[in-house]
């Protein structure tokens, strides 16, 4: 029964070995191809109507959206990724996972859409199935940011335009926590719904149907076949968000989470405008400072939150931290993260137009982002 | 004419192939044989006709009792030289050789040599039938420089008169009034001269300091164990000292032996034979240890100045031992040495004062303490830096051993061991290069350990060994949110075995061993483990960390037997058997069976064979509910070697052995779930893991006891898994370790003709690259801001071949009372760039590597009194 820390040598050793000898990328700011940059659902915890009410029971719903980056928003305004977006509603205690965090699923994403029923995906969009896959939306995302994606019925018809059910996600109406034994953790703790993001470089024409179609059910049913076809030759990337379900017996003192808020960016204490307005002149190759431009007082906007551990047991209670991460569509950025409001970011503009983005995360499911622009000649 | 003589070495610790085992005792040589009746060989005289010198070399057997039993020369020198020699040297008696504080058979090499010296002046000599003998007005001592040791039968010459010096290194001579050339010779040291003025009815005394030259070693013992089945490698540490690469570090060196693949990173992992590194054991005086490296890996936690030898077995041990499915690792530590000896020792890392000596007659004491000094260094290097972490504590380690050994009586003998060990390190807002950083990063290892020992032979055919321990643990880590860890441990060990023989072929042995944990409280808050081949949320653990907090009451314990029969000449087989009792958060119990046997085919040849069952428990993080499974049954191997050795020199060897591991009931991850109070919780784990290792190690190795020692290993061996998990593992696992190829070829040097007392040493490894799995693809984690890889578990890719060469060079200056050294040591001279591991950019679509240690030069000087 000799003990030896293992895991906690190991971490330290490799964190002190690997120091200053491993090889060097470039980080994860420069966005030089597409990319998700966040996924948001808004509001982040969502919480069955089954097991509670009243004003401060979380909806039993929420609204997906995705942060899209690519270099091309820095150029022109036209669409250049779409994102389809599907969720994995674990049925209540089940702690085996889901199909879509399964590793072997996850090797080649778009096979998930073939799990998805095209006559529920066009029923009951955003609907979540207990102990199943189930269709969340699609997104068209532009530098203005990802927005609903809209197709033409008939190709030969301009005004023949559907717009297909924009991302969202709601709790079986059956689902219940509360219906738990006493003992579950879950009653305190909660579950989490994820939603797989599914984003491939494409236009939504490419995707729409080729040949005039009666209704948006085949409409639909025609893209998610374009989708899954188009994966494999274009770019594409799959991401994760997991989507917290209140557990029943969760204490009104931890209030349901809200994402953190951020308003804009500021370059050396001028804010920058959003993409495709005037944006900020900046000097090439001069290191200026990025920061965060909050609504209000940080204190003000940040939550207050008790942690329980694995057994439903109370832990403390935290005061979110947020975390600060930044996009860039061209030059040089001294940190991918800051973790602190305050905490300046100095850039190296590039010569031209740089799009920059923040994402702001409170470390529990919450985020919000934003985007601005600027030019250096 | 002269002669001179001088025990170079013991060959083996009372080992001889063919011998009997009543003659072969395993153990540690404590007392070596000093001559005590020297001999004269006569000088041929044809060859001294015609001028001709020589030196003889013999191996001698030594009884018991002092007595030469057999001789032989090994290298001869003709012109009747090897007859003189031969005849003179069993006229030779010595005292008795020690092993394990009894008077034990041993093997030496002993060399004479036939020089030819101006004949005395005539008259010089009192001559034959005078009335009166003369006065012996010459006398005196002589001592080794440096060591302050007598210097055994050296030949004193003066005045015409000759006289051998005894074990305390005195002489007497009646020399001729005047002034006095005198000669001392001694094949191991440098020849002195001095003049002497011997007065009239005075008696001169004198004290001479004869310097050790390079082509005689310091006794050494080699610790070859012929008389075992199994394959043990035993290393003095006269050689460690000197291995380039190592810089000194006891256990370190096994990671140079064949069956030892070499860890990532050069940190201090044994993964012997393909196992996993938690498989082989690691004792110090067969008591486990609780830590071996201080940081998992910089040096060993047990200063090498009071370590004897590091006995390694890859596999196939005997009864004697278990609760390992792999192999094992012995630090034997010594007794006090029966004079003052005081030990400075400063080197790039750290610093060490060692001082040991009689307390009376029969009570030695030593104390060593060790400190790095690398938080002065660090803490100035991060002062400098712009972006480094806050430092609370620097890293920094220290370790202490203290020991008495009392001798009670001459069949008893007592010891008390204390040490200890302090690791220590706490930075904060250490920057990850995530989304969040670390506020805090702290560890501390800190154990004591107390050890009684009592050695007592009840009779000529019966001895018992009792060991008793104690210690106190104490782990403290934190890794940011991610992980803390704060343990507070109390345990003592227990080992008690009796030897008896029964017959002359027949010896039997049973023992107990094991640990008493009556207090073991740990508290660990960390993530949740991943589901095998599942996603896991990158901030679940700070909304949800895992928590354990338990207080633990635990056993380990061991019963085995073992019979050495000995049916015909030269045919050893021991037959054993042990249970194991293992109570902690799971009570788990077994049996192992185990079958050594070894055959002594001629003077320099034997083969052996093994077969035998090995089970351990899990580590105690498998038997938890929350990373773990407690209804975890003990993992479990079947292990098979035959090998061979055989001396195609005197100090040249070669062994080689093949060998076969089975390996099941291995804790493997699992996505199953179990309802456990009335909800699903997953299982983790489950003993349904299999593997095997095969292959094959050869060690080609020159003992010291020359200008040069040194060895070439090289294992082929495969590790093989028949299970691929992705993730769900605390720790890394099976076929990581594969690593077919390990070439270790390394030297020491002596090189008096360009510097006395300069010796230089190297080591060249080579090993095929570790496997890894090439990251095909990944997903991103929105919620944490991180790309996560897409695994299999499978191993599909091999990183490059690792090779390094190290050089060392040594400088030694010997003065009467003191010796001053200086060493240079370099590894990776050719910086070569070594894959370690590989690395990935964020979104793991680009690979790189992680390289080890680049050229990396150190320094040390030790002072030794």
């Amino acid at each position: 029964m000799t003990h030896r820390p293992v895991a906690l040598l190991a971490g330290l050793s490799l964190l002190a070995l690997s120091a200053g000898c491993a090889s060097q990328f470039e980080g994860p700011e420069k966005v030089k191809g597409l990319r998700i940059l966040a996924v948001q659902a808004e509001p982040p915890e969502i919480g069955a109507a089954l097991d509670g009410g009243g004003a401060s029971w979380p909806a039993a719903s929420t609204q997906v959206h995705t942060l899209l980056g690519h270099p091309a928003f820095a150029a022109d305004g036209e669409v250049h990724g779409l994102v389809l977006h599907l969720a994995c509603t674990t049925a209540p205690g089940d702690v085996a996972g889901s199909i879509c965090t399964q590793i072997s699923e996850l090797s080649q994403p778009s096979d998930l859409i073939g799990f998805v029923s095209a006559a529920t995906a066009c029923s009951d969009p955003g609907l979540g199935v207990s102990g199943a896959i189930s269709f969340s939306g699609l997104e068209a995302c532009s530098r203005a940011g990802c927005g609903p994606l809209t197709v033409l019925l008939d190709p030969a018809d301009p005004l023949s335009g559907v717009t297909l059910h924009a991302p969202s996600y709601a709790l079986p109406a059956d689902y219940s926590l509360a219906a738990l034994p006493a003992a579950n953790t879950q009653r305190v703790l909660g579950a989490d719904v994820v939603d797989v993001a599914l984003a491939v470089e494409a236009s939504p024409a490419e995707v729409a149907p080729a040949a005039a179609v009666a209704d948006p059910c085949s409409a639909l049913s025609a893209v998610l076949t374009s989708f899954q076809d188009l994966w494999p030759s274009r770019a594409h990337l799959a991401a994760l968000k997991w989507i917290h379900v209140r557990g029943p017996d969760m204490p009104a003192a931890s209030p349901p989470n809200h994402n953190p808020e951020v308003s804009g960016i500021t370059l050396a204490g001028t804010p920058l405008p959003a993409p495709g307005g005037a944006p900020v002149a900046a000097q090439a190759g001069r290191k200026q400072d990025l920061l965060p431009i909050l609504p209000g007082p940080f204190d003000s906007l940040r939550e207050t939150y008790q942690r329980f551990d694995t057994d439903g047991h109370y832990l403390d209670t935290r005061q979110e931290d947020w975390a600060f991460s930044w996009f860039v569509t061209a030059g040089d950025v001294d940190n991918a993260h800051t973790q602190s409001y305050d905490q300046p970011n100095p850039l190296k503009p590039a010569s031209g137009t740089t799009v920059v983005w923040l994402v702001v995360r409170d470390l529990r499911g919450g985020m919000a982002w934003t985007a601005g622009e600027l030019a250096a000649p | 004419m002269r002669t001179s003589l001088v025990l170079l070495g013991l060959l083996g610790a009372g080992a001889l192939p063919g011998h009997s085992a009543a003659e072969e005792p395993a153990g540690v040589l404590t007392r070596a044989p000093a001559v005590v009746e020297p001999a004269e060989p006569a000088y041929p005289p044809e060859a001294k006709a015609q001028g001709l010198t020589g030196q003889v070399t013999l191996e001698l057997e030594i009884s018991e009792q002092g007595q030469v039993t057999a001789a032989e020369v090994t290298r001869p020198a003709g012109h009747g030289f090897d007859e003189a020699a031969l005849e003179a040297a069993w006229r030779l008696r010595f005292s008795p050789a020690e092993i394990d504080g009894k008077p034990s058979a041993v093997r030496i090499e002993y060399r004479f040599s036939f020089t030819l010296t101006p004949t005395p002046a005539p008259g010089a000599a009192a001559a034959p039938g005078e009335a009166a003998p003369p006065p012996l007005n010459l006398g005196g001592r002589v001592l080794e420089m440096g060591t302050r040791l007598p210097v055994v039968a050296a030949l004193v010459q003066a005045g015409g008169q000759s006289a051998y010096t005894d074990r305390e290194g005195r002489f007497r001579l009646s020399v001729p009034v005047g002034e006095v050339k005198v000669v001392v010779s001694d094949a191991a040291h440098a020849s002195f001269e001095a003049l002497e003025a011997v007065a009239e009815g005075k008696r001169t005394e004198v004290t001479y300091w004869l310097l050790r030259t390079s082509s005689a070693n310091e006794t050494v013992v080699t610790g070859k164990r012929e008389q075992r089945e199994v394959e043990q490698q035993a290393i003095s540490t006269s050689e460690i000292v000197r291995i380039a690469g190592v810089s000194g570090d006891t256990v370190k060196v096994v990671q140079n032996l064949p069956g030892v693949a070499r860890s990532p990173f050069g940190i201090g992992q044994l993964v012997v034979r393909g196992g996993n590194p938690r498989d082989t054991q690691v004792y110090v005086d067969d008591l486990p240890v609780p830590a071996v490296f201080h940081f998992g890996g910089l040096t060993s936690i047990y200063s090498s100045e009071l370590i004897d030898e590091v006995q390694f077995e890859p596999g196939n041990f005997e009864a004697t031992s278990g609760r390992a499915i792999g192999g094992r690792v012995n630090l034997v530590t010594r007794d006090p040495k029966d004079r003052l000896h005081l030990v400075g020792d400063v080197n790039t890392y750290q610093a060490t004062a060692m001082v040991e000596g009689p307390a009376s007659e029969n009570v030695g004491m030593a104390f060593a303490f060790r400190r790095s000094y690398a938080d002065f260094i660090i803490r100035q290097e991060l002062s400098r830096s712009k972006n480094a972490p806050g430092i609370s504590v620097a890293p920094r380690y220290y370790d202490l051993q203290a020991k008495v050994a009392w001798r009670a009586s001459p069949d008893d003998k007592v010891r008390f061991d204390f040490f200890g060990s302090d690791d220590r390190l706490a930075f904060t807002h250490v920057d990850t290069g995530g989304l969040t950083n670390l506020d805090e990063l702290k560890y501390s290892n800190t154990f004591y350990k107390a050890n009684l020992r009592w050695d007592h032979r009840v009779s000529d055919d019966t001895r018992t060994f009792l060991a008793l321990g104690g210690g106190w643990q104490e782990v403290v880590g934190q890794f940011g949110d991610y992980y803390t860890e704060t343990d507070d441990l109390w345990s003592t060990t227990f080992r008690a075995t009796v030897h008896h023989r029964l017959s002359p072929a027949v010896e039997l042995v049973a023992g107990t061993d094991g640990q008493w944990d009556p207090r073991a409280a740990v508290s660990v808050s960390a993530g949740s483990l991943d589901v095998p081949g599942q996603v896991s949320s990158g901030t679940g653990v700070f909304v949800s960390p895992n928590r354990y907090r338990t207080a633990i009451s635990g056993y380990e314990a061991g019963a085995f037997a073992e019979a050495v029969l000995e049916p015909a000449k030269g045919l050893r087989i021991v037959p054993g058997v042990r249970a194991d009792a293992h109570h902690s958060l799971a009570a788990l119990s077994w049996a192992d069976v185990r079958l050594n046997a070894g055959y002594t085919l001629d003077e320099a040849t034997q083969v052996r064979a093994a077969v035998g069952l090995y089970h351990q428990a899990p580590p105690l993080g498998y038997l938890t509910t929350e990373w773990g499974n407690p209804g975890l049954g003990p993992e479990a191997s079947w292990q098979y070697s035959v090998g061979a050795k055989r001396w195609f020199l005197p100090q040249l060897s070669l062994d080689v052995d093949l060998y076969y591991k089975r390996l099941f009931d291995l804790a493997l991850p699992t996505s199953e779930v179990v309802v456990r109070d009335g909800q699903q919780v997953p299982l983790h784990f489950v003993s349904a893991g299999t593997g095997k290792a095969y292959g094959a190690e050869f060690l080609l190795r020159w003992d010291p006891g020359g200008r040069f020692f040194g060895w070439i290993a090289y294992s082929l061996s495969r590790s093989l898994r028949d299970q691929s998990v992705s993730g769900g593992r605390l720790q890394q696992e099976g076929s990581a370790y594969d690593q077919p190829n390990n070439l270790v070829a390394l030297g020491t040097f002596e090189l008096p003709e360009l510097w006395t007392g300069l010796s230089s040493g190297f080591r060249l490894r080579y090993t095929t690259g570790n496997p890894y799995e090439r990251i095909q693809g990944a997903v991103y984690d929105a919620d944490s801001d991180a790309y996560q890889p897409i695994t299999t578990g499978r191993y599909n890719a091999r990183m490059p071949d690792f090779l390094q060469l190290d050089l060392r060079v040594d400088k030694k200056w010997t003065h009467r009372l003191w010796i001053l050294s200086v060493y240079i040591e370099v590894q990776n001279v050719t910086a070569r760039k070594n894959v370690e591991a590989p690395a990935y950019n964020y979104d793991y679509t680009k690979r790189g590597w992680v390289t080890g240690i680049p050229f990396f030069p150190g320094f040390g000087v030790r002072a030794e009194y």
